[in-house]
């Protein structure tokens, strides 16, 4: 058994961090987790992914297709990725949009976010969740990643419990941070919970 | 306890999640390093990252050397004198080192000294994918490669003890995939370091005279060959299946993919996994190669491995069938992933892939999002004063030369700065050899680490051929690209005014070249300024571009608990789209059509509120 996740979203978002954070708390629950990073010019406000493989595997990009997750810190950035992995993967998508530059340049705007939605769910489960703004709540816009990661345990995609996720999230970061994003983190599932009871999904 | 220092900290046992380069440098500490040196370079740097950290803890010397010649030199010295050393670079930083690591391999080295390449194949980084196995053959050193995190902290203990043994350099090469993978890795006991042991002097030891170097070719040669007696062996792990008929042969990523592809599909190939690829284990691969009579190569890049066992096969009149890239069952190119492999290791067996995954097309909703500089860098306030002076005056076409760094990003739309962009420091180069009759001035661009590494011998050419050039160094007294490194421009990025600081200018004006100005580009007035003045020169001038990388900037704004955000007054924005257009800032975006700026995403550096950004006045701050 493997469990394949995909963080995608856009240099500076910190996808390596919140990568980092499910493979710890995959690691607590008794995994074996391979994850691969980006560095370098790769992370200067380009579109970025990073792959979290739990499972007994060695090499750390699975293969085409068999992604179980897509977890989007941006919108456009999971419509990239959407003709790029198999029906099955399930798409947790944050629905605060970064224009990109190419856009602007051209006195383009974005695209409206619902077009940008119903792109993903033409083909693949969605699961919203407004990370942003949940994180501004929290008084931290920086924690919306943890607020995925809420998400993401919610779903029960990763074989991962909520404590070792906390667990997670507790040995990561410093004391100050440690609280906001525990709060970011329990938004973000109770939201979820709510949003698949409230729309009878049942994710296998 | 710090992230880095849980890492020099673990105990004997304790299994940590390490990045591949995090491995390594563990690997070197447990090895008694005595003495590590780099130059910053993707994907190699997080190796560097750690010792940075922890190195006075650990009782080591670290060093961020000016460049990687100079980076194994440094270790050279330290392993001269029975010290364990370590030198690290990217694949095209060993090209600057090669020319000291061809007489270092004749000289040989007491305390072990590891030489450590990571490649970059499918360039997520880089200017080329030249695969740095050639290196071994090249310089005959032997070269080991890990295939997973804790293999490269476990390999490096070996590649030093060989070293030692042999009193040879070794080469350690990683790849993208293998320097930037996370895995569990299981630490061992960190090692006592050696003893400073002196040489006697007046000896011909390290010296490489033609004389002694001609000696040392023998020398060298017996190594080599001893190594392939004695190790090369000893790196093999044979994984047989069921059946003889199939067997394949790996190292590096390569064996990664390899191994999943084979347990996924459950398919009947016994693996020969070399974790020495220089010299060849010829004895383990010969018996494989006699066990099974069809023999798959999997490896990235060139076909290494591949020339050399069919080679091996034709002098041992060897019968096998072989499948590699040279009769097009796997690709040259680029990066291999589960997919590449397992196509390939199906078409060599003759049967049907059997993914039928395709990629869908993509939406007409995605618009592409290459990197960008960061909102706040003060690059872009530089290639914008650049290109406004160079329309002013009249000299669009303008050749520009531009060099290694975050600011090669400026070759993309809307700056378009970098007719040339070749290897590290060559824009001065390039600039000093362009005839006025292409190009009546050309602008040139540096940052200020690529400058100390390589530009300076440029710059001096330029000044002999009085060179028509405005030379913009930009020093955001950092080594950006590579995850924010001192260089010797800034030796301490808590303390900026640092009195080991080596001053640009000084070495401009040492140079002999009085055309030198500081500015800061935030200023885009005095910016404009001086490139115009610097049109009137006669020969080579020099504008020193200084102002801190925003990520540096911000890290220290957010610590005083000061941050400004900007915005635009929509009654006086007009909507002509300006700021987008030419200064294209990502925090800025068009709404309604009227720019508007992300609060989370603006840096405050307050440059698009400047009149050449924004003719309307309309940005403020919010
Ligand atoms: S890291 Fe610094 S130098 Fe590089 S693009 Fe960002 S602000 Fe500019
Ligand atoms: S102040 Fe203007 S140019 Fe600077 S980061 Fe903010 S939006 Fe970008």
């Amino acid at each position: 058994m493997e469990t394949n996740i995909l963080i995608a979203g856009v240099g500076g978002q910190g996808v390596i961090t919140v990568g980092r954070l499910i493979s710890m708390a995959g690691i607590l629950a008794s995994h074996n987790v391979v994850m691969s990073e980006l560095h370098g010019l790769a992370q200067r406000g380009g579109s970025v992914s990073v792959n979290v493989r739990i499972g007994n595997v060695i090499s750390p990009i699975p293969e085409a297709g068999s992604v179980d997750c897509v977890m989007a810190l941006e919108p456009m950035e999971g419509l990239r990725y959407s003709p790029r992995v198999g029906k099955d993967a399930v798409f947790l998508v944050n629905l605060h949009p970064m224009t990109p530059i190419s856009l602007s340049m051209e006195e383009k705007e974005y695209p409206p976010l619902f077009s940008v939605l119903n792109e993903i769910k033409r083909d693949h489960q969605v699961i919203p969740i407004d990370a942003t703004d949940i994180a501004h709540k929290v008084g931290n816009v920086r924690v919306s990643n943890s607020v995925l990661a809420g998400s993401l345990a919610a779903t029960e995609i990763v074989n991962i419990s909520r404590d070792d996720f906390i667990v997670a999230i507790t040995k990561m970061f410093g004391s100050k941070l440690k609280d906001q994003n525990i709060k970011a983190f329990d938004s973000g599932y109770d939201f979820t919970m709510g949003y698949l009871e409230k729309n009878h999904i049942l994710l296998d | 306890m710090s992230y880095y220092d849980e890492i020099l900290e673990a105990k004997n046992g304790q299994v940590l999640f390490l990045l591949g380069n995090e491995a390594i440098a563990r690997g070197a500490l447990e090895s008694g390093l005595s003495t590590a040196a780099t130059y910053p370079g993707t994907p190699s740097s997080e190796v560097g990252d750690l010792f940075y950290a922890v190195y006075k803890k650990a009782g080591m010397h670290f060093e961020y050397s000016v460049n990687e010649k100079v980076a194994l030199e440094v270790a050279f010295a330290s392993s001269s004198l029975g010290l364990r050393s370590m030198v690290f670079m990217k694949h095209v930083g060993m090209n600057v080192a090669s020319d000291a690591m061809m007489s270092i391999a004749y000289t040989g080295t007491r305390g072990g000294l590891v030489i450590m390449t990571a490649d970059d194949p499918s360039l997520h980084s880089s200017q080329n994918e030249q695969d740095n196995r050639h290196y071994a053959d090249l310089s005959h050193l032997p070269l080991i490669e890990p295939s997973t995190p804790q293999e490269a902290k476990d390999f490096i203990s070996e590649a030093f003890d060989i070293s030692e043994k042999y009193m040879t350099p070794v080469i350690f090469r990683t790849t993208t995939m293998i320097s930037h993978e996370r895995g569990l890795v299981q630490v061992s006991p960190l090692m006592e370091k050696k003893k400073l042991s002196n040489f006697e002097s007046g000896k011909d030891v390290y010296n490489s005279l033609p004389q002694f170097a001609f000696r040392n070719k023998k020398l060298l040669e017996e190594k080599i060959s001893n190594i392939k007696a004695q190790e090369s062996e000893r790196f093999v792990r044979v994984e047989r299946a069921d059946e003889n008929e199939w067997g394949a042969i790996s190292s590096g990523a390569g064996y990664a993919y390899l191994k999943d592809v084979v347990s996924k599909y459950g398919l009947s190939i016994s693996i020969l996994k070399i974790g020495m690829t220089n010299p060849l284990p010829e004895k383990a691969i010969i018996n494989f190669i006699t066990e099974h009579p069809r023999i798959i190569i999997v490896e990235e890049l060139d076909p290494y491995l591949e020339e050399k066992i069919r080679a091996l096969c034709e002098l041992r009149g060897v019968d096998a069938i072989i499948y590699g890239k040279m009769n097009s069952y796997f690709p040259y190119d680029y990066e291999f992933n589960m997919d590449i492999v397992r196509s390939g290791v199906f078409k060599s067996m003759g049967k049907q892939d059997p993914q039928s995954f395709a990629k869908g097309t993509e939406s007409l909703l995605v618009a592409p999002r290459t990197p960008v500089l960061c909102s706040g860098c003060p690059h872009r306030a530089s290639f914008f004063a650049v290109r406004r002076a160079l329309k002013l005056a009249g000299m669009s076409d303008a050749k520009i030369s531009s060099d290694i760094g975050c600011y090669s990003l400026g070759a993309y739309e809307p700056y378009d700065i970098g007719d040339y962009m070749i290897s590290m420091g060559s824009s001065i180069g390039i600039a000093s050899g362009i005839p006025e009759a292409a190009s009546k001035r050309t602008v040139t661009f540096i940052g200020d680490s690529t400058f100390f590494h390589s530009g300076i011998p440029g710059l001096i050419n330029a000044k002999l051929n009085n060179a028509q050039t405005t030379l913009i160094i930009l020093d955001n007294r950092i080594t950006a690209m590579t995850g924010q490194q001192p260089n010797p421009g800034s030796m301490d990025p808590d303390d900026l005014d640092s009195k080991l600081n080596i001053p640009i200018e000084n070495i401009v004006k040492g140079i002999g070249i009085s055309s030198v100005v500081t500015v800061d580009p935030y200023n885009l007035g005095e910016m404009l300024h001086a490139v115009n003045e610097s049109f009137k020169v006669d020969g080579p001038s020099v504008i020193i571009s200084r102002r801190e990388c925003a990520i540096l900037r911000d890290a220290k704004e957010r610590k005083a608990g000061r941050h400004v955000v900007y915005m635009v007054d929509e009654e006086k924005c007009s909507g002509c789209g300006k700021c987008v257009e030419d200064f294209a800032c990502p925090a800025i975006s068009f709404k309604g059509g009227k720019a508007s700026i992300d609060p989370d995403q603006c840096d405050g550096c307050g440059v698009c509120s400047e009149r050449y950004v924004c003719p309307f006045q309309a940005i403020e701050v919010a």
